[in-house]
């Protein structure tokens, strides 16, 4: 192994779900995935790839990046955890037209490509977390900036 | 979080892979060597992305499998320092934190105590740290609950396989004394803080 290029480029958590989804889809994994024995020799019946630890880990990928990560949903009882469960990321609604729109729009602000990426990674919903993805997001921006910059977010990753 | 890394590498494919076209029996085998393992110095290898140049196989005498010079793209999670990411408490200790993102995603994620807020304190008995914003109010880091950190430091450590054999055959040992059993070393773990405005638990920015 002979590593040329450590970083050739960056990758938004849009593009790696849309990556790893069509990779589940390709191979006809199961989303859910296999945990009985009954169930992996239905798969190797039907001739699906088998890959145990390419389809563990894409499957948890794809889980942990559809998950909402800025809501909690319900705190204290037990069935806060089912609804956080439902709750989808901002970035499973995006498509490839509305993510480069999303792009070009946050372009217009004077935003380094970190932040930017950290953005379309995180989709900020309030003020604070912003600030915490943007270095002196007040002395940078003013008021309305920022405020147009959260509706932008919000505008393309509203739930329909 | 995630980057795309260009790799090179001599392949293997043995002869009852023969049947399969070459880009996918290649691509077979770097998944097989390369996914959900942690490529040294570099970061969790996700999935092979794309592949950029295959040779031709070529043979060893006395080897009945192919050797392939390929020059690949690799999926990793390699988050840089500085980066704000959110995963979710798994363990408190006086130490620190334990933090882990989905499943078997990434789970070597530890916030040591001095890179917590100022006025943070452990409680033994609740297994919890506390942030002590005021007098008054007391913001508790409860076990799975969803947090926010930033990332400050990853350290690589080279686990070697004899070492990890090693392990297992103490842990192993232990059971059989009923001792505490201790974990091995991650070979990549993330350092994280909790320090500025809009970490700690997402609740509590909301």
């Amino acid at each position: 192994m002979r590593i040329l290029d450590p970083r050739d480029a960056f990758l938004a958590d849009y593009e790696v779900l849309q990556f790893l989804t069509q990779l589940q889809r390709k191979h006809k994994w199961d989303p859910a995935g296999v945990d009985t024995q009954q169930q992996q020799q239905q798969q190797f019946r039907r001739g699906v790839y088998h890959n145990p630890p390419l389809e563990a880990i894409t499957r948890d990928t794809v889980a942990y990046l559809s998950q909402n990560r800025n809501v909690v949903a319900v705190p204290g009882d037990g069935d806060g955890d089912e609804t956080a469960q439902t709750a989808k990321s901002g970035i499973t609604r995006l498509t490839d037209a509305t993510f480069s729109e999303l792009m070009r729009e946050l372009n217009s602000y004077e935003l380094l490509k970190v932040e930017k990426l950290q953005i379309v990674n995180q989709l900020p919903t309030n003020m604070v977390h912003l600030f915490a993805l943007v270095e002196e997001c007040d002395a940078r921006f003013s008021e309305e900036q920022i405020d147009a910059m959260l509706a932008t977010v919000a505008r393309y990753t509203q739930a329909s | 979080m995630f980057i795309l890394s260009k790799i090179k590498e001599l392949v293997r494919v043995p002869p009852d892979q023969f049947q399969r076209k070459t880009a996918f029996a290649v691509t077979h085998q770097l998944n097989t060597k390369y996914a959900n393992k942690v490529i040294p110095n570099l970061g969790l290898c996700i999935s092979v992305y794309d592949l950029l140049e295959v040779d031709e196989g070529q043979l060893k005498p006395g080897d009945g499998a192919t050797y392939t010079n390929v020059t690949f793209r690799a999926l990793i999670f390699k988050p840089f320092v500085g980066e704000i990411l959110t995963g979710w408490i798994t363990n408190c200790n006086a130490n620190g934190m334990q933090v882990t993102l989905k499943g078997q995603m990434f789970q070597d994620i530890f916030i040591p105590a001095n890179m917590l807020f100022d006025n943070c304190y452990f409680l033994p008995n609740e297994s919890a740290w506390v942030w002590a914003m005021d007098d008054d109010n007391k913001l508790y880091f409860d076990i799975n609950e969803m947090i926010r950190f930033r990332v400050e430091q990853e350290v690589f450590i080279d686990v070697k396989p004899s070492a990890r054999d090693e392990a297992a055959k103490n842990e192993e040992d232990n059971d059989e004394t009923g001792e505490k059993k201790k974990p091995a070393a991650p070979p990549y773990a993330i350092l994280g803080s909790c320090q500025t405005d809009g970490m700690g638990l997402v609740s509590w920015w909301e």
